[in-house]
């Protein structure tokens, strides 16, 4: 078992984002999910800043990346400074992302309609050193751009998140293509444990980790962000053995 | 019968409740509920119209109260019987006594002191402490007299916390109680209840956003409705028939108990009283004492030794004696000067026999009431023969009788107009036209002839919603001059808070 | 109404709408103006007021856009091509203009179009107020040859051989027109349908900070264009330092060899005036810009200036943790690309319905306190209509057992709820008996749905499904 990074402390990030400025691309910063087992896993011990990731997710009501959204508020919680959320259509609902932490205050909208708008909107952000992170809803995310999405990212150090949307099948298969994005996840819901109580916990999360570069893809059943943005193992399985599945082949993006 | 409602809130919590008691227990008997618990909000002001309106409808009365205490948490206080009531009176005399007029600040040492014979539900949801925390000091505190509320609100995860909570109880041995939280009688009345909130918050509907009530159907229900409602809960719903029980205090069991005179000479009250009866007569008639006048006085007498009235003539004599001590202009009035025994005793000064009037007119056996003795003192030196009282009978056993200042037809009209949003000038001719008191409100004929629109919805309102306002009470004041004394002390019997002139209280 | 004395006699010079809807017009002598009218108010004519009053109207205009030309008597030319977006578009600039005038106490009529000619033609005489881009030919065909910008008695002869619309004109064949009237009506013919170009001198006042290019030889090429915008933002965030000022709206000129002027114009969120920031955002306007045959003149004026404090803590963005990052600049670049109303934050507003408990406020608005209700979990996707499902549910208030969405049957696992939310009586009437049952549902395979029931299902409730995604 590798041996897993030190949580970033608030104060070595922002040391960091000022050394960018001046020299340049950094490599190697991350942030750790808090989740040993899918830290331990990622390189350098968590989810790497000044990179490209993409998020697709599963289910019935994938189409319109809730819990993508989701997971991908509960990274950017986490990490200081501003957001730019590049919308595709009116249904993000901002209280549900203030209560996994990620204030209202903190994020600045853009209607874009289309991938034509979104990806230049993107880019903007991503040049704007300080920033948390950017994030994009994209319905194709084609080589090129990804690329260059990359690329922005690496020389300001600000992560660039992509939520991957569809209204049709045909849209849907657009995210099989082949990117640059250095990491690809796909949210899928779970079926929550039956507890004595009634009514519902916290939902329960499919996490894939579907293309890792340097990496072998793996999966995790977690509960979903908590108040502070954090994954947590499912309750009944906190205090045991490992929470993965038996390690699922997940499809290689 | 399944269940008793123990959490109704009349609007004597003012500018909460938004129901009188007579509503909130028509609706009770409607509704098949056999007894409604009132606990307006640190104040038993209320309960002399709960009582009546109980006897009117048939519904049985449970006496509460709710305490709010400075630390956050609340709690539903009920006695069980005369003495419990008294040790309550004086827990709220305390803490209104502490805080100055119109609050009231109590904390669980005070609790502790007042505990006995008084039942208490605990308010689990809004509490400060952890709930674990309060369950044990109720319980340390109150015993087997400990309940905790379980109430539904109507919000995410309501299953998880009544289950919480109910565990919290099992855990401190507390046992559970089903609540409705009570805030009006029927559901239309939940917009009044809003209004009155912005009113009191001294804001506007469309500005009051959260701070308003939630609104988780506070109206009273049926008790099949209550047991629908709490399918896992039955034994705590049908538990507010055990707390009804042991409450056996009513309101008929309060006597009122006149401060006897303290004096040196060894008589009692009536022996004084025929005494000074006397000696007035030979004052009064300097020549010989007519036979009829004799006869009358006699017979005056003779009813007051069997009504047991002697001290409250004898206070009254004794007031105006010290007025007319200091040569303060006073004069009996009213059915007082139907009484030889109040003109011998310098109290009135027409002389009743020969006027022939009649004594029964003043005191009479059927009325079981003491008599009203109107005695008008010279204003510029009324607070001297107030001051003097106080001395005499010292302050705990008297007290200014406290006036409820109700909603008129104008102030409800200004203030519901502003907390929907009226401009000044509107509401100010809306209630410009109603000239004193007037429960109707005002007539929408008269709403046209001021050129206002009544298609606007917002007027309507403000006229509907007036019209239920008028004759709400807004906050208690003093009377300008009425006095209770007592024999026993009178925060026993109810409540008694400071007023806002020095000195005084009520 | 005023009147001018002509050859010793009192002659209206021009009326107002009131008038001319009695009868009165231009020539007409004052004393049949009274007969007609009784109690005429006359006042006696200035000209040359006139023409000062009509220059400071141009002046007033400016707000409209940079470029705008008095047009004697009565008239001013603006030229909106750049400006038009910043309006929220050309017909909301038209009823902008007009409401401005009329609080001046100008009746106005206004017309966009092409054309300068063309406007002129359909202000005066037509009764459209915006020509699509390329039907300046359709909008003046059917005016009459008065339309045009022709003297009198051009238009007399016009009238004496039959032509008495526009669209005549243009069915004869254009040689001998010019022979018999001249050349004039051929050019104001081809200046209203745009055949022929038409150059506006534009009216700029003087105490506004302005930089200028002149160029021997002409420029058109991007690359050109923006080394010119980047020397002409320099030359001007000097001026503005100098003057201790900032930009919060630059107006871009570009004077073509042919004298057609283009211009662009950005507003900006807080007063700037740094060159390498203005110069991108004015970058991205170069695609509206048509060089044509190349740019002569290139100006660029601060039409809107403001005092710039030291510490300018607008824009400086509350990033948590005291992370200081000033996002005016991105908040300004993605405005002036995608229009600034597209560009935002969401702020809390305290409604218990979920579609009134967000709303949109400024990129760069202070923080306020308000912040949503912690203890109410909410799904993170809102559907900005919620679409009607069929649910089967014990009654009165159980969550579904089972419902139907878009034909596809799902089966409740799990459920919590309901969470009741009135509707806001004092909002209106219809929202007096609403009461909504939410309840957070999960389907056997994990996915969680946020439904509602809008009222008893006997009494024609329906149920929907509002969101899905929960926090």
């Amino acid at each position: 078992m590798a041996p897993a990074s030190p949580p970033i402390a608030i104060a070595d990030l922002r040391r960091w984002l000022e050394r960018t400025e001046n020299h340049g691309p950094a490599t190697g910063l991350a942030l750790p999910f808090g989740v040993p087992d899918l830290d331990v896993h990622l390189p350098n011990g968590g989810l790497s800043l000044g990179h490209l990731h993409e998020v697709i997710e599963g289910g019935p009501a994938s189409e319109y990346a809730g819990i993508a959204a989701l997971f991908v508020a509960g990274i950017l919680a986490r990490l200081p400074g501003p957001v730019l959320w590049c919308l595709r259509g009116r249904d993000l609902f901002a209280p549900a992302l203030a209560r996994i932490g990620l204030h209202h205050d903190r994020v600045i909208y853009c209607e874009t309609w289309n991938d034509r708008t979104v990806l230049p909107a993107m880019e903007e952000g991503l040049r704007c050193v300080g920033l948390a992170g950017v994030v994009g809803e994209l319905t194709s995310l084609p080589l090129t751009a990804s690329r260059r999405l990359q690329l922005c990212a690496g020389q300001s150090g600000v992560t660039a998140l992509v939520l991957r949307r569809w209204r049709n099948t045909t849209e849907k298969k657009l995210a099989g293509e082949p990117n640059a994005a250095a990491t690809r996840w796909r949210i899928t819901p779970a079926p929550s444990p039956a507890t004595g109580f009634d009514g519902l916990q916290r939902q329960q999360w499919l996490v894939e980790l579907l293309r890792l570069r340097g990496g072998e893809p793996r999966s995790w059943v977690l509960e979903a962000c908590n108040a502070k943005g954090h994954l947590t193992l499912p309750a009944a399985l906190a205090d045991g053995p490992m929470a993965t599945q038996a390690p699922r082949r997940a499809v290689a993006g | 019968m399944s269940y008793v409602e123990l959490q109704a809130t009349t609007h004597f919590s003012f500018l909460r409740g938004a129901s009188s008691a007579e509503e909130l227990f028509s609706a009770a008997a409607l509704l098949g509920i056999q007894a409604l618990g009132v606990v307006d909000r640190n104040s038993l002001a209320g309960m002399v119209r709960a009582h009546v309106a109980a006897k009117v409808t048939g519904v049985r009365l449970i006496v509460g109260c709710r305490l709010d205490l400075q630390c956050g948490s609340s709690l539903l206080v009920y006695p069980t019987d005369r003495l419990a009531y008294g040790r309550l009176c004086r827990m709220l005399t305390v803490g209104k006594e502490r805080a100055g007029k119109g609050k009231c600040h109590l904390d669980w040492r005070d609790v502790e002191e007042w505990n006995d014979g008084l039942l208490a539900v605990l308010l689990p949801d809004e509490l400060t402490a952890p709930l674990d925390e309060e369950l044990h000091k109720l319980r340390r505190i109150f015993a087997d007299r400990a309940y905790c509320a379980l109430s539904r609100r109507f919000l995410p995860d309501e299953a998880q916390r009544l289950q919480t909570n109910a565990n919290a109880a099992a855990r401190a041995k507390v046992p559970t109680v089903v609540t409705n939280d009570v805030l009006y009688h029927c559901p239309t009345r939940r917009m009044l209840q809003d209004v009155m909130s912005c009113i009191r918050l001294h804001t506007t509907i469309d500005n009051a956003g959260f701070q308003k009530e939630r609104h988780a159907d506070r109206f009273l229900k049926k008790p099949q409705e209550m047991l629908r409602l709490f399918p896992k809960y039955e034994a705590a719903v049908r538990r507010t028939m055990e707390l009804e029980a042991r409450c056996k205090f009513s309101l008929d069991q309060l006597t009122y108990t006149y401060p006897t005179e303290v004096i040196e000479d060894g008589l009692n009250a009536q022996e004084r009283l025929e005494k000074l009866t006397w000696e007035g007569a030979a004052r009064r008639y300097p020549d010989e004492l007519p036979d009829n006048v004799a006869t009358q006085l006699r017979h005056e007498l003779n009813l007051i030794e069997r009504m047991d009235y002697a001290p409250y003539f004898l206070t009254v004599e004794s007031i105006v004696r010290f007025a007319r001590s200091k040569g303060i202009l006073c004069q009996g009035r009213g059915s007082a000067a139907n009484s030889a025994v109040c003109y011998v005793l310098g109290v009135t000064s027409i002389d009743p026999v020969r006027q022939g009037l009649l004594f029964e007119r003043f005191v009479s056996e059927e009325r079981r009431e003491p008599p009203d003795i109107d005695v008008d003192f010279e204003h510029e030196r009324r607070e001297e023969v107030i001051q003097w009282i106080y001395e005499t009978y010292g302050r705990t056993r008297s007290a200014l009788t406290a006036v409820v200042t109700r909603y008129r037809a104008k102030g409800a009209v200004r203030e519901v107009g502003k907390a929907l949003g009226l401009p000044e000038d509107v509401t100010g001719s809306l209630a410009g036209m109603i000239w004193g008191w007037s429960k109707e409100g005002v007539a929408d004929r008269d709403a046209k002839a001021l050129n206002l629109n009544l298609d606007d919805r917002r007027l309507r309102l403000t006229l509907e919603l007036a019209k239920q306002l008028i004759g709400t009470p807004r906050h208690l004041s003093q009377h300008p001059g009425g006095f209770v004394l007592v024999w026993d002390r009178l925060d026993e019997l109810v409540p008694v808070e400071p007023a806002a002139m020095d000195n005084r209280q009520v | 109404m005023t009147a001018l004395v002509q050859s010793r006699r009192r002659v209206l010079a021009s009326v107002d709408e009131a008038a001319a809807s009695a009868g009165l017009s231009p020539g007409m002598t004052v004393t049949h103006a009274q007969s007609l009218v009784p109690d005429l108010t006359v006042f006696d004519a200035r000209p040359d007021h006139d023409e000062t009053d009509l220059q400071k109207l141009s002046l007033w205009c400016v707000k409209y856009s940079p470029v705008v030309t008095p047009n004697p008597p009565d008239g001013v030319f603006i030229d909106v091509a750049g400006s038009a977006h910043l309006f929220h578009g050309e017909a909301a600039l038209l009823e902008d203009m007009c409401a401005f005038l009329h609080t001046l106490g100008i009746s106005a009529r206004a017309a966009i179009s092409d054309t300068p000619g063309c406007s002129w033609a359909v202000a005066r005489y037509g009764d459209a107020k915006i020509v699509s881009p390329g039907r300046s030919s359709e909008a003046v065909a059917s005016l009459p040859v008065a339309a045009l910008r022709l003297a009198p008695q051009t238009i007399a002869s016009l009238h004496d051989v039959g032509i008495d619309r526009v669209a005549h004109l243009c069915s004869k064949p254009r040689a001998s027109l010019k022979l018999r009237f001249g050349g004039e009506v051929l050019l104001r013919l081809d200046q209203a349908l745009g055949s022929a170009a038409e150059a506006l001198p534009s009216l700029i006042p003087p105490e506004v900070p302005r930089a200028e290019c002149n160029f021997a030889e002409p420029i058109s090429t991007p690359e050109d264009l923006k080394r010119v915008i980047d020397k002409l933002c320099e030359d001007l965030c000097a001026d503005l330092e100098a003057r201790g000022v900032g930009a919060r709206r630059l107006d871009l000129v570009f004077v073509r060899v042919d004298n057609i002027t283009q211009a662009a114009r950005i507003g900006l969120s807080r007063p700037y005036r740094e060159p390498v920031h203005l110069g991108k955002l004015l970058a991205e306007k170069l695609d509206l810009i048509d060089p044509g045959l190349g740019i002569e003149t290139a100006t660029l004026i601060a039409s809107w200036v403001e005092a710039v404090t030291e510490r300018q803590t607008v824009g400086r963005h509350i990033g948590t943790d005291g992370a200081d990052v000033d996002v005016s600049q991105l908040v300004d670049t993605l405005g002036v690309r995608l229009g600034q109303n597209k560009v935002f934050r969401l702020a809390p507003v305290e409604s218990a319905l979920p579609e009134r408990a967000v709303r949109r406020v400024p990129a760069l608005h202070p923080p306020q306190p308000l912040e949503w209700p912690s203890k109410l979990p909410r799904p993170s996707r809102l559907f900005p209509h919620p679409e009607k499902i069929e649910a089967v549910a014990e009654l009165p208030d159980h969550p579904p057992r089972l419902f139907i969405w878009r034909n596809i049957r799902h089966r409740v696992a799990k459920a919590d709820g309901p969470e009741r939310i009135h509707g806001e009586w004092w909002v209106g009437e219809s929202e007096t008996n609403l009461i909504r049952d939410y309840y957070r549902i999960e389907t056997p395979d994990g996915t969680r749905f946020w439904v509602f029931r809008d009222g008893a299902v006997g009494q024609g409730g329906h149920w929907w499904l509002h969101g899905v995604g929960e926090a």
